[in-house]
């Protein structure tokens, strides 16, 4: 999949832009603040419905302006495609796609990215929330059930917390049990879809982080719940269920009391051994972004493999981050893929790269020019 | 700036409607301004009378001048089915699908403790008191497919799983997280036809 060329008006610090694309590498640099990453986000919102960076489409508005179209043309299953975006003040986003307006959340209608950010790099040193969020996103891409579980149940956690928020003012009791029957009945749904995700996951994590240390160790990615003492994949939703309303039982007295749900996946996390350390409390800074890039690494395999093509990489600013070592693994990796774009501050570090196939596009000052090399 | 005092007041009133922000709220003020006296006048009066002359059905829950309404009247509807619904609204959705024949009973809301609604503020009550009475071999619980519709069908489930009755649940395949507002004709057609016993 590429995008061969970008259009955009009013968005974020870009009045006006227009770009054509090199299939293969292209190269934004420029200083910090310049709106590099910018770029970025608009191939995003443009090939996936929504920003990497912000929940809400008003703050992708150039400031004081009121609406933002984004337009490229994509190549997908060697077939052309246009998408268009628009984002209009106090008015849902639109995406069309061949002049067809299209569900945001269909991944049918998307042209795949797989995007790279420093904050990817603290994915196993960060809180359990970087990681339950990437699971969840990436499970969501091949299973419309499971996003629709997940906004389900994001929303039970919402009204069930501000009912036990009430527990001392009045009888919440039979309110509660609906709730609670909502609460075990998706939540061990979507324990169970992210057991199997994470055994599938498992073997093509071991094989990239094996070869960017250039050793095999023995690798266990271990999904630690908050009320399953060993979850493994194999076992049965009703059993999950089970254990799940025991432990709600239990804890019932301790959630009135705090007023908020203290059961469920959005307490879970996964722990990522290697050689039998847990990584994300004893693994060195190194380690652990190593880790952090191959889980990234293999996000993007799997989608290489469900849609039989190379989803288009963004890799913002992430090679300044990685030692030289990495620096290298990261080059070859992208000299095979379809579409590369990167950010950066440093171009000479992307120097080897093949010319005749790599654009460079300096950004300053709100414009972005095309350079020779 | 200026502003006119009456201009701004129904600014402000229009901007309270669903889905109609600042911007739109001024456009149609402003066309109101410019608009023939006898046509405003006419949609006031049309206001004026949905509050005065529609009230709620004292079987169904249902929205209606005239009570009981008129489909809990018609002798030729089936009132051994129920079809429990959240919004009136969503009883004009069924009606236009016009496979449905047997009877509703409109909830006027859903569980949602955010919005403090809670099980006693939904017109859970006279439905049990229907369904008592007996004559009633099914009960449709037909909320929306979201959290707050889910949770009320479980309630309701609860409620009426003791007495003898057949319960059932609308087929998904409704708009994921949604409302039964913006589903067409034909998912709900399908959705009605492939509803299933609720088991809990
Ligand atoms: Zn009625």
């Amino acid at each position: 999949m590429w995008f061969k060329n970008l259009f955009l008006s009013n968005f974020r610090n870009f009045s006006r832009i227009e770009l054509e694309f090199s299939p293969s590498i292209n190269i934004f640099w420029g200083r910090n603040g310049e709106g590099k990453t910018n770029l970025l986000e608009a191939l995003y919102c443009l090939g996936k419905g929504k920003s990497f960076r912000v929940e809400s489409g008003e703050q992708l508005i150039k400031w004081k302006e009121e609406n933002v179209y984004l337009r490229g043309e994509g190549e997908k299953g060697n077939k052309l495609f246009i998408y268009e975006f628009f984002i209009t003040r106090g008015s849902p986003l639109i995406r069309k796609v061949n002049s067809h307006r299209v569900n945001l959340k269909d991944p049918r209608h998307w042209l795949w990215m797989a995007i790279f950010s420093p904050e990817d790099l603290r994915l196993i040193s960060g809180s359990p929330f970087r990681r339950r969020n990437f699971l969840d996103t990436v499970l969501s891409y091949f299973n419309f059930r499971y996003s629709y579980l997940r906004s389900l149940y994001k929303k039970i956690i919402t009204q069930r917390n501000f009912l036990l928020s009430l527990a001392k003012k009045r009888n919440i009791e039979k309110d509660l049990s609906s709730w609670d029957e909502q609460l075990v009945d998706k939540g061990s749904q979507i324990v169970k879809a992210r057991l199997e995700g994470l055994k599938e996951a498992e073997p093509l994590f071991k094989e990239v982080y094996s070869r960017i240390v250039g050793k095999n160790s023995s690798i266990k990615i271990s999904y630690k719940s908050s009320f399953l003492d060993k979850p493994f994949p194999e076992i049965p939703v009703k059993e999950i269920k089970e254990i799940f309303w025991r432990k709600l039982g239990q804890m019932k007295e301790k959630e009135v009391e705090k007023g908020i749900t203290l059961v469920g996946p959005h307490r879970d996390d996964f722990i990522i051994f290697v050689d039998g350390i847990n990584l994300n409390l004893f693994g060195s800074r190194g380690e652990q972004r190593i880790a952090a890039f191959s889980l990234k690494l293999s996000e993007f395999f799997i989608i290489e493999s469900r849609e039989g093509e190379s989803p288009v990489v963004l890799l913002d600013d992430v090679a300044s981050e990685l030692d030289p070592f990495r620096q290298r693994f990261l080059l070859d990796f992208i000299q095979n893929k379809r579409q590369v774009f990167i950010t950066t501050t440093q171009p000479l570090l992307f120097k080897s790269l093949s010319s005749s196939c790599t654009n460079f596009y300096r950004i300053a000052e709100g414009k972005v020019r095309r350079e020779e090399k | 700036m200026y502003s006119v005092k009456s201009l701004n007041r129904l600014v402000g009133e229009l901007s309270k409607l669903p889905g109609i922000g600042e911007k739109s709220a001024e456009r149609i003020a402003f066309f109101i301004l410019k608009e023939r006296k006898e046509n405003i006048f006419r949609l006031a009066e049309a206001i004026r009378e949905l509050k005065e002359r529609v009230k709620y059905c004292s079987i169904c829950g249902n929205v209606t001048e005239e009570d009981p309404c008129k489909i809990c009247q018609d002798g030729t509807r089936d009132r051994s089915i129920i079809c429990v619904v959240e919004e009136p609204r969503d009883v004009f959705l069924f009606e236009r699908v016009k496979r449905f024949k047997g009877v509703y009973h409109v909830l006027r809301g859903a569980i949602s403790p955010i919005k403090g609604i809670g099980s006693e503020d939904i017109n859970i009550r006279p439905l049990l008191e229907r369904v008592k009475k007996g004559n009633v071999k099914e009960v449709i619980l037909a909320t929306d497919p979201n959290a707050e519709g889910e949770t009320t069908a479980i309630y309701l489930f609860k409620l009426l799983s003791s007495l003898n009755v057949r319960i059932t649940r609308l087929a998904h395949g409704l708009p994921a997280g949604g409302d039964l507002e913006f589903a067409d004709e034909l998912t709900l057609l399908e959705a009605l036809e492939g509803r299933r016993e609720m088991r809990f």
